[in-house]
C-alpha cells in the first residue's frame, strides 16, 4: 500500500477522492489538505516522511500547487507528485511538470480509470500528450550553455519526443522505433527527470548561481 | 626801310651753352585750392606728397588736388596758430612737424589730422617768432628765434630746452638774417648783423660759434660736398673735398647791392637764390652767368611774385618756388626734351599767328621761321624776334604775306618764297629783292604760292610754285632771271617737294600726280615713270646712305621707294606710328628719322623698325605739324613747325637718367565713406571688408610734378579683371565686388612715359557667414540631421503606433483568452463536480437500475461537456495556431476516441512534412469539429469497419478526407438527418472552405472538405 496525501480545496471533490482512494485498498491515505500551507506544515513537522505519492490540485487558495511542488521537490526528490487538473491544458500542466510533477490526472476521469491512472503513474509517469511534448521540446531548445548530460536530451529521447509532439501514441512510437512499449515509457520517464533538472538549473541560473 | 623788332621781356642772358631751362612757371595759388598765397616752406615727404606751409595753414599737394590742414584755434589762443614759420620736418613715423606762432604742431599720418605737439611757453611774434629748422636722428626738433637763440624739443620725451644767444658784449650786435641756413651736419647758421660772417650753432655741442667774420659775406648755402658764399661782387664756391675756394666775379649787371640769400644748389649744379623782393636768381657755373626771373604781368608762365620765401627741389627734378602773395610756382629744372617757341600763346603779341610754314637755321644759330603773316628771325640766346612783313608802300618789303620757303643757296643768298613769288633777302639792309619774272613766258604768276626752291647740281635754282615751275639762272652780270622750266607742260601742277639724285634725275612729288621721275634735256623736262597717282605727298627725303632710296612723306604714311628697283614699302599707324599723315622727314646721325605728323613727332628707329611717338604732352607746340615746316640745321639741330609754333632740339637727351614716378593712395572710400587715411598702413595689412561693403573708390596720386596733367596710372585688380587698365584718371572705382580675396596692382607713369614700381594692395571681402564654407557644411549637416531626425521620429511613431495597435490587439486577445479560460475553469470544475457527485450517488448500492442509468447519463453528459470545454480551450490557445499542432491534436483525440472500438480499423494518413501554415481560432475549431462529426458519422451511422482520416496538401489548400467502407450516402442522410450535414456545411463555409460527400468505389462514403489559405 502506497502512502499518499491529497491537496484539494473543493470539499466535495476532496471527499470523493478520499473515498475513492481509501476504498481502492491499494493506497494508504495519510492526510488530506485543503491548502498548501496545511500540507507544508505537515511535512515540516516530519509527518510526511513516509509519503511516497502526492496528489495535488493546481489552483488552490493561498499558495498554488506549483508553489508546493517547487517547495517540496528539492527536499524530497523521491516523492512522486501528481497534479490534478480539469483539462489537460498544456500550459498549466507543463508548469507543474517543469516544477517537478511526474504527471497529471484529469479530475474528470471516471473513478475506476482514476485508480488505474494512479497505478500507471507510479510505473512510468503520466502519458505525455502531444501538446506537452511540444512544450518539453521548446523548453530544451532554450538550453543554457554549459549544461551537462544530465540535463540534455539524448538522440533517442529527442526522437520519442518528436513523435509524441505529432500526436502518436506510445504503442505507435514503439512500433515505429522497433522498441518495446516499456522502453518508450522509460524514455518518457527520463525525459521528465531531465526536465526537472533542466528547470532547476535554469532557476539557479536566473538566481545567478550558475 | 622800317624794321620792326620787339624786345622779349622776362628773360635775361639765357645762353645756349648753359643748361637750358624752359622758363615757364606753373603756379598754384588760392585759385587752385591753396590755403593762402604766402608760402614760407616747401617739403616733399618720403612718400612723395608736396607740402606747403603758408601763413594760414598747411597744404598737401598730390599732383591733382590740394588738401588743407589747419590747427584748431579759438579766441583765447593768442597768436596765429596757422602761420607756419620755418621748415617742415618729417619724423620716423612719417608725421610732418611744423611750428607756428603758438606752438609746435604735427600732421599725423595715421589719422590724417593736425594735432598740437607743444605750445610755446611765451608768445613770440613779430621778428622774434620761432621757426623750425630741422629734426635730428634723436627725434629732437630744433627751432630758432631771431636775436634770441636756438631751442630744442624732443618728440619722445617732450622736453623743451633753450640755448639763448646773448648779444655780443663788445659790439652789442645781434644776428639777423633773411633766411637761416642749415649745413649737412645739421648745424644752424645765422647771418650776423651787417654781414659780419655767420653764427653757427653746433647742435651736438650745443654752442654758438662766430665764423667767417670780417669778410663781407652776405649769404651762405650748402650743397653736396661744397658750400657757397656770396658777397656783393663775388660768388664763392668752396669744395670741402679739395678745400678749394673758387671765386667768381659777378658782372656788373649781376651785382647785387642788397643782401642776397642763397638757398639751393640744384642737381644740375645751379645755385639758386633770391633777393628780398627782386625775384629769383640762379647762378649757372657752366655758363658762368647769373640769371634772373622776375614777375611779368604779360606772361602766364612767369614767376608769380618777385618776393621769394622758399625754394625746394623735388625728386622729379622740379624747383618749387614759394612766394609771398603769389602762391607757389613750379619750374622744371630738367633739360627739356624739346625746346619750344613760343613758350605760351600770348608771348609775342606782335606775331599775328604761329602757323609755321617754313624754318631755317642760320650760321649764328638764329632760327628763321615763316608764318602766314611774315618772316621772323628768332634768337634763342637773346630771346628776341625780328619780324618782316609786307608793306604795300614799301617795294622792298616782303613781297607776300605767307612765307612758305626760306632757302639759302651755296653762295649764301637767302631766298624767300611766299605767296607772291620769290625774293632774295638782304638782312643787312633789311631789303627784299623780288625775282624778276618774265611774264611772257609764264602762264600766270599772281597768287602763286611757292612750295619749294632747290639748287640743282648745275647751279641753277628750281622753283616750284602752284601752277608752274621756274628755273632761275644767273647771267654774266650776276643778275638773276627766271625761265619756265616746263615748256612742254609735262610736269603736273602743285608740286610739294623736289629732290635731285646723283644721276641727275629729278624726282617730284605732287599730291595730284604722284611721284615723278624726270630729267632735263636741253633746258626742259622729260618725264619718266610716275608712281602712286593721287596720293597726298608732302615731302621727299633722300636717304643719306643709299642715295637711290627715297623716303616719301605722305598722308598715308612713310613710303620707302627704291628708284632703281621701283620697289616700295609702306610704314604707317599699323607699324606703331602715332599718326600716318607725315609732313617732313629729317635724318639724324644714326640714320634714323624724325618725322612730323598730325599726331606729333615720330622717331623711326630703322635698326629695330620701331617707332617712338612724342605728343604735345612731351612739350611739343601741338600735335599738328605743317607741310614744309621742317629743317635740319648745320648745328645738328632739328626744327619742326606746326600750327602753334615750332620745336627744336639737338642731340636728343636720351641719356638723361629717367626718374621713375612713385604712386600713392590719397584716400580709399568704401561705400563713399573714408576707410583709412594712411596709405602706409595698407602696405602691411589688407583691407578687410564685410560682404556688404563692396563699392570701393581709390584716389591715387602720381608723384611726379613735372607735368602732372600727363601723369597716368595703370591698374589691375587681380581676382576680377585680367587686363591692365591705363588711364589719366586718378580715381579708380570698383563696384559690387563679390566676396573673396583680391590684389590691386597700381603703377604710375609720368609725362616721359617712365613707369614706376608696382604697388600692391590686398583686399579681402569677407563673405557673409551664410556664404562661408563652414556655414554650408553646418547647414548641410543640420539638414541631414534634420532629415534623419524626422525620418527616425516618423518611423518610430509609426512603429509605436503599430506596436500599440498590436499590443491593444494582444491585450484584447489576452483578455479574451483569460476570460474564456476563467469561464471554462469555472464551468469545467462545476461539471466535474456534477460527474463526481453522480458517482457518489451511484456508489450507493440501494439505487435501482433505472435511477442508476439516469444518474449515469447525467455523469456522461457532464463529462462530455467537460471534454467539449477542453476542446474549446485547446482551440483558443494561440500557441496551437499551426497546422502541425492541429494535426497532432487530431491524431491524439481521434485515436483516443476510437480506442474502445477494437473492431474498427482506424487509420490516419497525414503527410510527414507539414508546411508552416497558421490557422485562426475559428479555422482550427471548425476543422476539428467537422472531422469529429465525420468520424462520428462513419462510426455510428455507416456501420463501417475501416475508417480513415487523411490529408492531402495541394499548394495552398488542405484537402481532408474521411472515408469509410460502410453504407453509402443515402443511408447517411437518412440517419444523420439533414441538420447534421447542414451544420457541417455551415462550419466549412464559415471558414471559406468547401465540403462534399462522395460515394466511394467499393461502397462507403468519403467526406471531402477543402480549405485554402
Amino acid at each position: 500500500m502506497t502512502p499518499i496525501v491529497i491537496i484539494e480545496d473543493d470539499e466535495k471533490i476532496r471527499n470523493y477522492l478520499v473515498a475513492l482512494i481509501t476504498g481502492s485498498g491499494e493506497f494508504d491515505l495519510k492526510a488530506s489538505f485543503a491548502t498548501v500551507e496545511e500540507a507544508e506544515s505537515f511535512f515540516r513537522e516530519g509527518m510526511g516522511d513516509v509519503v511516497e505519492l502526492i496528489l495535488t490540485d493546481i489552483q488552490l487558495p493561498g499558495k498554488s500547487g506549483i508553489d508546493f511542488i517547487n517547495w517540496l521537490k528539492p527536499q524530497r526528490p523521491d516523492i512522486q507528485l501528481m497534479v490534478l487538473s480539469i483539462y489537460d491544458d498544456a500550459d498549466k500542466v507543463f508548469k507543474a511538470l517543469k516544477a517537478g510533477a511526474s504527471g497529471y490526472i484529469l479530475k474528470n476521469t471516471p473513478a475506476l480509470k482514476l485508480i488505474e491512472s494512479l497505478h500507471e503513474l507510479r510505473k512510468g509517469g503520466s502519458p505525455m500528450s502531444g501538446q506537452i511534448a511540444r512544450k518539453v521540446v521548446e523548453a530544451f531548445q532554450q538550453s543554457i550553455p554549459y549544461t551537462d548530460n544530465k540535463e540534455t536530451l539524448s538522440a533517442r529521447e529527442k526522437e520519442v519526443l518528436d513523435w509524441l509532439s505529432k500526436g502518436y501514441r506510445y504503442q505507435e512510437i514503439a512500433d515505429k522505433l522497433f522498441i518495446s512499449l516499456e522502453t518508450v515509457r522509460t524514455h518518457i520517464r527520463n525525459i521528465y527527470e531531465k526536465l526537472h533538472a533542466h528547470n532547476r538549473s535554469e532557476a539557479l541560473r536566473k538566481a545567478g548561481l550558475r | 626801310m622800317p624794321r620792326c623788332w620787339f624786345l622779349l621781356s622776362g628773360f635775361l642772358n639765357l645762353s645756349a651753352l648753359a643748361q637750358p631751362i624752359v622758363p615757364g612757371f606753373e603756379t598754384l595759388d588760392v585759385n587752385n585750392g591753396l590755403s593762402q598765397n604766402s608760402v614760407y616752406s616747401i617739403y616733399q615727404d618720403q612718400e612723395g606728397f608736396m607740402w606747403f606751409g603758408t601763413a594760414d595753414g598747411l597744404n598737401r599737394y598730390d599732383g591733382d588736388e590740394i588738401k588743407v590742414y589747419k590747427t584748431k584755434t579759438n579766441l583765447r589762443i593768442r597768436g596765429n596758430s596757422n602761420f607756419i614759420r620755418g621748415r617742415l620736418c618729417e619724423d620716423q613715423l612719417h608725421n610732418i612737424w611744423f611750428c607756428t606762432e603758438t606752438g609746435i604742431y604735427y600732421y599725423e599720418r595715421q589719422s590724417d589730422q593736425v594735432k598740437p605737439g607743444f605750445i610755446f611757453p611765451e608768445l613770440r611774434s613779430g621778428v622774434n617768432y620761432y621757426f623750425l629748422f630741422t629734426i635730428d636722428s634723436t627725434q629732437t626738433l630744433w627751432l630758432g628765434s631771431r636775436y634770441l637763440g636756438v631751442y630744442s624739443w624732443n618728440i619722445k620725451t617732450m622736453t623743451w630746452n633753450s640755448f639763448p644767444l646773448h648779444p655780443d658784449t663788445n659790439t652789442n650786435r645781434v644776428f639777423t638774417a633773411e633766411r637761416e641756413m642749415m649745413d649737412p651736419s645739421g648745424n644752424i647758421w645765422f647771418s650776423w648783423y651787417q654781414n659780419d660772417g655767420f653764427m653757427r650753432f653746433d647742435i651736438r655741442k650745443k654752442i654758438f660759434e662766430h665764423l667767417y667774420g670780417g669778410k663781407d659775406y652776405q649769404a651762405i648755402c650748402f650743397g653736396k660736398g661744397k658750400h657757397f658764399l656770396s658777397s656783393e661782387k663775388y660768388v664763392y664756391r668752396f669744395d670741402s673735398i679739395t678745400s678749394k675756394l673758387d671765386s667768381i666775379k659777378l658782372e656788373k649787371e649781376s651785382r647785387l647791392s642788397t643782401t642776397f640769400s642763397l638757398d639751393v644748389e640744384d642737381s644740375y649744379g645751379r645755385l639758386w637764390g633770391s633777393r628780398s623782393d627782386e625775384g629769383l636768381y640762379y647762378y649757372d657755373f657752366a655758363a658762368g652767368k647769373m640769371f634772373r626771373f622776375r614777375k611779368n604781368y604779360m606772361s602766364q608762365k612767369s614767376i608769380s611774385s618777385d618776393i621769394i620765401r622758399s625754394l625746394f627741389e623735388d625728386r622729379s627734378g622740379n624747383l618749387w618756388v614759394g612766394t609771398d602773395g603769389g602762391g607757389v610756382g613750379r619750374l622744371d629744372l630738367k633739360p627739356p626734351l624739346f625746346n619750344i617757341f613760343p613758350l605760351f600763346e600770348g608771348q609775342y603779341p606782335e606775331l599775328k599767328d604761329y602757323f609755321i610754314k617754313s624754318l631755317f637755321e642760320d650760321k649764328k644759330g638764329r632760327i628763321w621761321f615763316g608764318t602766314l603773316n611774315g618772316l621772323h628771325i628768332y634768337d634763342p640766346a637773346e630771346g628776341t624776334v625780328f619780324n618782316y612783313t609786307h608793306h604795300i608802300a614799301d617795294t622792298h618789303s616782303l613781297p607776300g604775306t605767307s612765307v612758305s620757303v626760306i632757302y639759302q643757296d651755296k653762295k649764301g643768298n637767302i631766298w624767300i618764297g611766299d605767296n607772291r613769288g620769290v625774293a632774295i633777302f638782304n638782312e643787312q639792309q633789311g631789303k627784299f629783292i623780288p625775282l624778276p619774272v618774265d611774264l611772257s613766258s609764264i602762264r600766270h604768276f599772281s597768287g602763286a604760292q611757292v612750295n619749294k626752291i632747290l639748287e640743282l647740281q648745275s647751279g641753277d635754282l628750281l622753283v616750284a610754285a602752284v601752277g608752274h615751275l621756274l628755273l632761275v639762272k644767273q647771267d654774266n652780270k650776276g643778275n638773276y632771271y627766271s625761265i619756265d622750266a616746263d615748256t612742254h607742260k609735262v610736269i603736273p601742277p602743285t608740286i610739294t617737294d623736289i629732290t635731285e639724285l646723283d644721276n641727275g634725275h629729278i624726282w617730284f612729288v605732287s599730291p595730284l600726280g604722284g611721284l615723278y621721275d624726270s630729267w632735263m634735256i636741253n633746258g626742259s623736262f622729260k618725264i619718266g615713270e610716275s608712281f602712286f597717282p593721287g596720293i597726298d605727298f608732302r615731302s621727299i627725303h633722300r636717304d643719306e646712305i643709299d642715295h637711290h632710296i627715297l623716303w616719301i612723306a605722305s598722308g598715308k604714311g612713310l613710303i620707302r621707294f627704291d628708284t632703281d628697283t621701283r620697289k616700295y614699302a609702306l610704314f604707317n599707324e599699323s607699324n606703331g606710328m602715332a599718326n600716318s599723315f607725315i609732313y617732313g622727314i629729317l635724318e639724324d646721325e644714326k640714320n634714323n628719322f624724325w618725322m612730323s605728323t598730325n599726331g606729333g613727332l615720330v622717331y623711326f628707329d630703322r635698326k629695330w623698325n620701331a617707332f617712338k611717338n612724342y605728343t604735345a604732352n612731351e612739350g611739343l607746340q601741338s600735335n599738328e605739324f605743317n607741310t614744309g615746316a621742317f629743317y635740319k640745321g648745320e648745328s645738328g639741330h632739328f626744327y619742326f613747325g606746326g600750327v602753334k609754333g615750332f620745336n627744336w632740339f639737338g642731340s636728343f637727351n636720351v641719356s638723361e637718367k629717367k626718374k621713375k614716378p612713385g604712386i600713392g593712395i590719397t584716400s580709399v572710400l568704401v561705400e563713399n565713406v573714408p576707410y583709412q587715411k594712411d596709405s602706409l598702413f595698407f602696405r602691411d595689412a589688407p583691407i578687410r571688408l564685410h560682404y556688404y561693403q563692396n563699392d570701393l573708390i581709390f584716389r591715387l596720386a602720381v608723384f611726379d610734378y613735372t607735368r602732372p596733367e600727363a601723369n597716368k596710372i595703370k591698374y589691375r585688380l587681380e581676382g576680377r579683371d585680367d587686363d591692365w587698365v591705363t588711364t589719366y584718371n586718378k580715381e579708380i572705382r570698383f563696384g559690387k565686388l563679390l566676396p573673396g580675396s583680391y590684389t590691386l596692382l597700381i603703377t604710375a607713369g609720368n609725362n616721359a612715359d617712365e613707369w614706376g614700381d608696382e604697388k600692391k594692395i590686398a583686399i579681402i571681402i569677407q563673405s557673409p557667414f551664410w556664404q562661408k564654407t563652414w556655414f554650408y557644411i553646418l547647414c548641410s549637416a543640420l539638414l541631414v540631421g534634420l532629415i534623419v531626425f524626422i525620418t527616425v521620429n516618423l518611423s518610430k511613431r509609426k512603429i509605436n503606433g503599430r506596436i500599440r495597435l498590436l499590443e491593444k490587439q494582444q491585450a484584447i486577445d489576452a483578455e479574451r483568452d483569460r476570460i474564456s479560460k476563467d469561464m471554462h475553469d469555472e464551468v469545467g470544475s462545476g461539471l466535474t463536480r456534477i460527474a463526481l457527485m453522480t458517482e457518489l450517488i451511484n456508489s450507493n448500492q440501494g439505487l435501482d437500475r433505472k435511477t442508476r442509468t439516469g444518474v449515469d447519463e447525467i455523469a456522461g453528459s457532464a463529462r462530455k461537456l467537460v471534454d467539449t470545454m477542453s476542446e474549446i480551450i485547446w482551440a483558443l490557445n494561440p500557441y496551437n495556431d499551426k497546422l502541425e499542432n492541429l494535426l497532432a491534436y487530431l491524431r491524439e483525440q481521434t485515436r483516443h476516441y476510437f480506442e474502445p472500438f477494437h473492431e474498427i480499423d482506424y487509420q490516419i494518413h497525414f503527410p510527414d512534412q507539414i508546411p508552416v501554415i497558421s490557422l485562426s481560432n475559428e479555422q482550427r475549431r471548425n476543422i476539428f469539429l467537422v472531422t469529429k462529426e465525420a468520424l462520428n458519422n462513419a462510426l455510428k451511422h455507416a456501420g463501417a469497419t475501416v475508417i480513415s482520416l487523411s490529408l492531402c496538401l495541394n499548394g495552398d489548400c488542405c484537402d481532408f478526407l474521411v472515408s469509410d467502407n460502410g453504407k453509402g450516402i443515402a443511408s447517411l442522410k437518412s440517419r444523420m438527418g439533414s441538420n447534421g450535414l447542414v451544420n457541417m456545411q455551415k462550419r466549412i463555409t464559415e471558414i471559406g472552405g468547401k465540403i462534399e460527400w462522395m460515394e466511394r468505389d467499393g461502397g462507403g462514403t468519403t467526406v471531402h472538405y477543402r480549405i485554402c489559405f
